[in-house]
């Protein structure tokens, strides 16, 4: 599995990119005084330590130092090199100092730093991929589990509890749609509210009065869900739903796309509850008394938790690929935000910049294809 | 079978309708105020109404966009909203009549408030006074966007030279707060009330004109959005439509001869490869290509890249067959390698897990020519989950598509829909997104009848409850 080392090395820069591509230096002498400005810089945001003027001010690269110990790309992917404007390929003569101080991977027309921001694109992907596949599996497995362990005719409830669930489901509505409308802390909201938690307190301890008849169709609510949202291409719907954050922000994104993605996972899911929720040794331990939540949670979901990683890998190698045409298309991503896409949204104008297409879309091409190729393994270790 | 098939399509057109709800409450959520959009971009940006005249023009406006009819066919609203409140049209009266209305919980009071106040303005606007009158209109502008009842009576008292001319409407008003502010909603005022409000609704209205065919027009630049999307489809099905084609052409061999030599190292590497094409990104081929095609001497002659347009304009395929190809030939590679990839691993594997069942060692034995068994017993079964797996492909494809036809430029549906984003002309989005969806809906249900066709398992356990 050599695949490993890319994850580790992706793993590295996403945590310690901004030590190793930093505008900052790690140890400057600036009239007379010694400073460390990379590690003090959180200090000096909490006001916790004071800087000279000049630090605050101007740009990191244009100060001149007595003496300075560089990061090892001594630019921000935010930093602005005032010398080397306008897409610099990496082979063109570039207006820098030194060696150490060049922009191994060009620049971008505003004249930042490929290669910086190519490393504060791990980071990206690694946040938006995990954070939206932990997201899409929390949902994913609660509402797949819930479809396949009840069915549609295994969630039964009395009358009363049944009316009762009604309107605890119709009542979060309205609660929701009326503190929207008038103010969270007004008090007819309040009102709602205690009524809604008295309500559901009857509805958990009171006991089911008469014999638990109505079935509740858990499994065709959930499944028309996940029909509905697998009918629309994920592009499609990402896009069709980002407009309604006025300014989206990364997590915005993330939700967006876990939204998107628990169909497959609830799908999984829902298909092996469905099978194991019959066999014997889940029958004995609903003789023990088990309760449900501790049979779905201890006797099935490891019995899943194996076909779950395979599609682990493949969301996240999914919520990858979107963020990158979201940021290539340059629609809902903030500005400002530096991922590999929007490293090659430059490339749609000027064709001819190729350095903002390679490296970016290199990474992207390895993360796919190592997540892939893990997915497979996981695939043929668990068959 | 049949009940198999009736339960799947009325399940898929209960979700097709709750994707047109959701989609309707996006637009009108996204969208912004559309009447005061138009109004702007009628007069120029300039476009300036004084809220308490404003009912009079906006409702004028919205009665004649259609937006003067509640938005579904019930509410569950509070009880001390009145059946007719989805008739106050500007949306800064919605938005302090609410407010009111939950400080009191008088509907009554509330209304004849507004009423006084709007009274008044036209008393106002009436006079022959300059000063006087350019003074209360803008005092009324601040009260008309006041919700708290002690301040506007603080705005309302002013000096007596002031008062003098509007001692009666002042009065009027004064007194309407005071009963007011003595007025507080009780409980029972705030007990959900379901409201039937039959068909005349907006969203049937536009749900139906899209069920016949009538997608509206475009808020941006009036085009119908019919016609917009009857230029940009054919763009998109020749792109997808030649992209599926190729695939299946190559993959089809390609992954019956890779199952036929299992342990050749051709085929190891093979797979690796595929596996690599796979993870492609093929907007980065996409571009790279590009890149090479704006180099003179790159080899690309025959693409050029701002040759749609002419393609546009003169026929495309049935004028110059040759050169329409070959211009498809960029964006349709960077949409093949990928699903080829795929299905030819895919093709391979059902193959192999064909060749291992039971009856193939039996016709084995039989004695029947390898060519027989090949294609007579192995490739309909292996041929099987490639059905299925068509409708599958489809929207995959439509989202790649989206991001090709943006790099090469193609007046496509994908093109379509970023400008459509891009110049926020949200009505051709949504009508756009629920079209699609409609397409892939269809999709998954021939794939289904194709399945059920096909395999007589299913066919005959379609009334026990599936499992997967």
């Amino acid at each position: 599995m050599k695949i490993r080392y890319f994850f580790y090395i992706s793993l590295f820069l996403a945590v310690f990119g901004d030590w190793i591509a930093n505008e900052k230096p790690f140890f400057c002498r600036y009239q007379g005084k010694d400073y460390f400005p990379l590690f003090e810089a959180p200090f000096v945001k909490l006001g916790w330590k004071q800087w000279p003027e000049a630090f605050q001010m101007g740009s990191w690269i244009e100060l001149q130092f007595e003496r300075k110990v560089n990061t090892l790309i001594p630019y921000s992917p935010e930093t602005i090199d005032r010398n080397n404007l306008g897409l610099k390929s990496p082979f063109d003569i570039q207006n820098t100092n030194s060696l150490w101080s060049r922009h191994w991977m060009g620049t971008d027309r505003i004249g930042r730093d490929v290669l910086s921001g190519w490393i504060r694109g791990f980071r990206m992907a690694a946040s938006v991929g995990f954070l939206s596949v932990v997201i899409a599996g929390i949902l994913g497995i609660f509402l797949g589990g819930l479809a396949g362990y009840y069915g549609n005719d295994r969630f039964r409830l009395s009358l009363w509890k049944a009316v009762i669930l009604f309107i605890l489901i119709i009542g979060m509505f309205f609660w929701i749609s009326l503190g929207f409308e008038s103010n969270w802390e007004s008090k007819p909201v309040i009102y709602w509210l205690l009524i809604w938690v008295l309500l559901g307190i009857c509805y958990v301890f009171l006991p089911s009065l008469g014999r638990p008849r109505m079935a509740i169709p858990i499994d065709g609510f959930i499944g028309l869900l996940i029909q509905a949202i697998d009918a629309i291409p994920a592009l499609f719907f990402l896009l069709a739903l980002l407009p309604l954050a006025k300014n989206p922000d990364l997590l915005d994104i993330v939700l967006l796309i876990a939204i998107i993605r628990w169909t497959g996972i609830a799908r999984l899911v829902r298909a092996a509850f469905f099978k194991i929720r019959d066999l014997e040794y889940i029958q004995a331990a609903r003789l023990l008394n088990i309760n449900h939540f501790n049979i779905c949670w201890k006797h099935i979901l490891p019995n899943v938790m194996g076909s779950l990683w395979i599609i682990f890998a493949y969301s996240f190698a999914g919520a990858i690929l979107l963020e990158a045409y979201l940021g290539y298309l340059g629609i809902g991503m903030p500005s400002g935000t530096i991922s590999w896409g929007s490293q090659m949204q430059q490339v749609r104008e000027t064709p001819s910049a190729w350095w903002l297409a390679v490296f970016p879309g290199a990474a992207i091409f390895m993360s796919l294809f190592s997540l892939q190729r893990m997915g497979e393994l996981l695939e043929t270790k668990s068959l | 079978m049949l009940t198999y098939l009736s339960k799947r399509i009325s399940t898929l057109i209960l979700s097709l309708w709750f994707i047109s709800i959701c989609l309707f409450y996006l637009q009108k959520n996204v969208a912004g105020d559309i009447v005061l959009l138009q109004s702007k971009a009628r007069s120029n940006g300039s476009f300036y109404i004084h809220p308490l005249a404003a009912e009079k023009v906006y409702g004028a406006e919205a009665v004649r966009l259609n937006l003067h009819k509640p938005l579904f066919y019930f509410s569950l609203k509070s009880a001390l909203f009145p059946d007719t409140f989805y008739r106050i049209q500007y949306p800064e009266a919605i938005k302090i009549q609410k407010k009111l209305l939950f400080q009191t919980g008088n509907w009554s009071l509330v209304q004849s408030y507004y009423q006084s106040l709007s009274s008044f303005y036209e008393k106002v606007s009436q006079l022959e006074n300059k000063r006087l009158s350019i003074f209360w209109k803008e005092r009324l502008q601040k009260i008309a966007y006041l919700d708290d009842l002690t301040a506007i009576n603080a705005n309302l008292s002013v000096s007596k030279e002031m008062e003098r001319p509007f001692d009666a409407e002042i009065r009027k008003v004064k007194g309407i707060i005071n009963q007011l502010s003595k007025c507080s909603p009780s409980f029972f005022n705030f007990f959900p009330v379901p409201k039937w409000y039959g068909f005349e609704n907006q969203y049937h209205e536009w749900f139906v004109k899209i069920i016949s065919g009538d997608f509206g027009t475009s808020t941006r630049d009036g085009r119908l959005v019919k016609d917009k999307l009857k230029e940009a489809i054919p763009w998109t099905l020749w792109v997808n439509g030649l992209a599926i084609g190729f695939a299946y052409l190559f993959s089809f061999p390609m992954g019956i001869l890779m199952a036929l030599m299992p342990k050749s190292i051709w085929t190891k590497w093979l797979n690796h490869f595929l596996l690599a094409l796979y993870a492609l990104p093929a907007f980065w081929i996409g571009s790279l290509l590009l890149f090479q095609a704006t180099l003179p001497g790159g080899g690309f002659s025959f693409f050029s890249i701002s040759g749609w347009t002419f393609y546009q304009q003169n026929g495309g395929f049935v004028n110059q067959p040759v050169p329409f190809l070959l211009q498809l030939s960029l964006p349709v590679f960077c949409m093949t390698y990928g699903l080829a990839a795929y299905l030819t691993a895919y093709m391979q594997s059902s193959f192999q897990k064909v060749l291992k069942e039971p009856y193939i060692l039996y016709a084995r034995t039989k004695g029947i020519s390898q060519f027989r068994l090949y294609f007579r017993h192995v490739l309909p079964n292996a041929l099987l989950p490639q059905i299925v797996f068509i409708a599958g492909v489809i929207p995959a494809l439509i989202t790649g598509s989206v991001v090709i036809e943006v790099i090469f430029n193609i007046p496509g549906m994908g093109r379509l829909l970023i400008d459509s984003i891009l110049s926020q002309d949200w009505s051709t989005v949504y009508t756009f997104v629920l079209l699609v969806s409609c397409l892939t809906a269809l999709g998954l249900i021939v794939s289904d009848i194709l399945l059920v066709i096909s395999d007589p398992r299913i066919r005959f356990s379609s009334t026990k409850n599936e499992g997967s």
